[in-house]
């Protein structure tokens, strides 16, 4: 240093360059966490891809609206939904059956023993040799009616030489309304070959309660209302 | 040589911190979120079994919603099931029905139909709905006009039955002008989340019928 000639020296030389360096160096920080913020990011947006298709099913001929298509997670179908949907299923097949073997028209339609004759069920058809499987699935004012009124009409059918099979891979059995514990109403849409009358359509709705002590082949399940109608 | 050194390490570093940048950013155009449409399907009119073609709301267009919507609220208001719960969950205020119609013509419905509905599910009937020819709004008038279809069966389990047929005019009035071109508007925020909170599609969108007159024929 020359003093006092030249006095005009800055007190830190290196101040500008460091200044600089610093100044360099914060942006370079910022811009690494702009980067390691972009880099968070994406996992995230990656997530948000995953969106399920869906499609909304407009029904002219009976007005519903649905949606289908949807892929739900983690689905259990409780024991209570699957039992009553086999039992308006198989209900709604023994019910359309006209069989060409009187002995077993007379099976089926049988009236029985509650407790001796409905307890042996194989566990996935309903069916036993002994027969009265209507009996065994219905409840008891429900087999009075059916007994009353429906089963003269299918006698004088029986004896015209009629012959009815329900086409079971054209059976769909969907909930009307609530379902629960305790029962609720399914919609059975099905087609029933006839060897006079040619295929007809039949839509039944079939209304489930419980008593456990009395139907326990089915867990408690019987069918206590049907209505069915042939659509046009 | 020093100088350059620090020169070249950080153009280096700015090079690789825009690289990395870019890369981002086009991760993020990729990965952008975007909005699902729902798409409608529908059957042909002529079968139970023909599977229609799924549409996206843009091709389907707000006439054709307003059509269906109008077609779920005549089927509402006249459909017949033969299962005593479902009279009663019509007749509440979370219904279908009460959440498509206003005040006046949910108590037309409760004062004429309702009583029939009554007695026809009670007997063990069934009603069915259709409705057929264009629906429009005559000009001067505030009513939009729906031919409708009844197909009734009055005996359970007669496979020999044919259904009772009956048909007859609707009349509603779906609000004025700026109510009218709102139909199809969607109610809920986003459609996805609304029907995932399992609300029926139908009341997902704007639609409120204000009056009722029918006529049978």
């Amino acid at each position: 240093m020359d003093y006092p000639e030249d006095f005009d020296t800055p007190a830190f030389p290196a101040g500008k360059r460091i200044a600089i360096s610093r100044t360099f160096g914060v942006w370079v920080m910022v811009a690494f966490f702009l980067t390691i913020a972009c880099c968070v990011a994406i996992p995230w947006l990656q997530n948000s891809r995953t969106v399920s298709p869906y499609v909304i099913y407009v029904d002219g001929m009976r007005g519903n609206w649905q949606l289908v298509g949807q892929i739900k997670e983690n689905i259990v179908v409780p024991y209570y939904d699957s039992m009553q949907r086999a039992l308006a299923g198989v209900f709604t097949k023994k019910w359309f059956t006209i069989s060409d073997d009187s002995a077993l028209n007379a099976k089926n339609w049988a009236q029985c023993n509650r407790g001796a004759d409905c307890a042996n069920r194989v566990s996935n058809t309903f069916e036993s040799d002994v027969g009265c499987d209507l009996y065994c699935m219905a409840g008891d004012n429900m087999f009075r009616y059916f007994a009353d009124k429906v089963l003269p009409m299918y006698r004088s059918y029986e004896s015209m030489g009629q012959r009815w099979y329900v086409d079971t891979k054209k059976i769909s059995v969907m909930p009307s309304g609530e379902i629960t514990k305790n029962g609720g109403t399914w919609v059975v849409r099905t087609s029933v070959r006839s060897n006079l009358n040619g295929d007809f359509n039949v839509i039944a709705y079939v209304k489930i309660a419980r008593d456990a002590q009395r139907y326990p082949q089915t867990l408690g399940f019987y069918v206590t209302e049907f209505n069915a109608y042939r659509e046009q | 040589m020093k100088k350059l050194l620090g020169f070249l390490f950080g153009l280096a570093t700015m090079i690789m911190v825009f690289g990395a940048i870019y890369v981002a950013a086009s991760i993020y155009d990729t990965s952008e979120k975007f909005a699902v449409e729902p798409r409608f399907l529908r059957t042909s009119i002529q079968s139970n079994d023909l599977p229609g073609m799924p549409h996206s709301w843009a091709e389907v267009g707000k006439r054709k919603l307003r059509d269906w919507l109008i077609q779920k609220y005549v089927t509402e208001y006249f459909y017949a099931v033969p299962d005593k719960e479902d009279v009663a969950r019509r007749d509440t205020r979370r219904s279908v029905l009460a959440r498509m119609s206003g005040a006046a013509a949910l108590e037309y419905w409760r004062q004429n139909e309702l009583p029939e509905i009554e007695s026809l599910v009670a007997s063990g009937a069934r009603r069915t709905v259709t409705v057929f020819n264009e629906i429009y709004r005559p000009a001067a008038s505030n009513y939009w006009r729906v031919d409708y279809e009844l197909k009734t069966w009055y005996k359970p389990n007669d496979m020999s039955e044919s259904p009772k047929i009956t048909r007859g005019t609707m009349y509603l009035d779906l609000g004025d002008e700026y109510r009218v071109g709102h139909i199809g508007d969607v109610l809920e925020g986003d459609v996805h989340g609304a029907l995932k909170r399992g609300i029926d599609p139908a009341l997902v969108f704007v639609f409120n019928v204000q009056r009722v007159l029918v006529e049978e024929k």
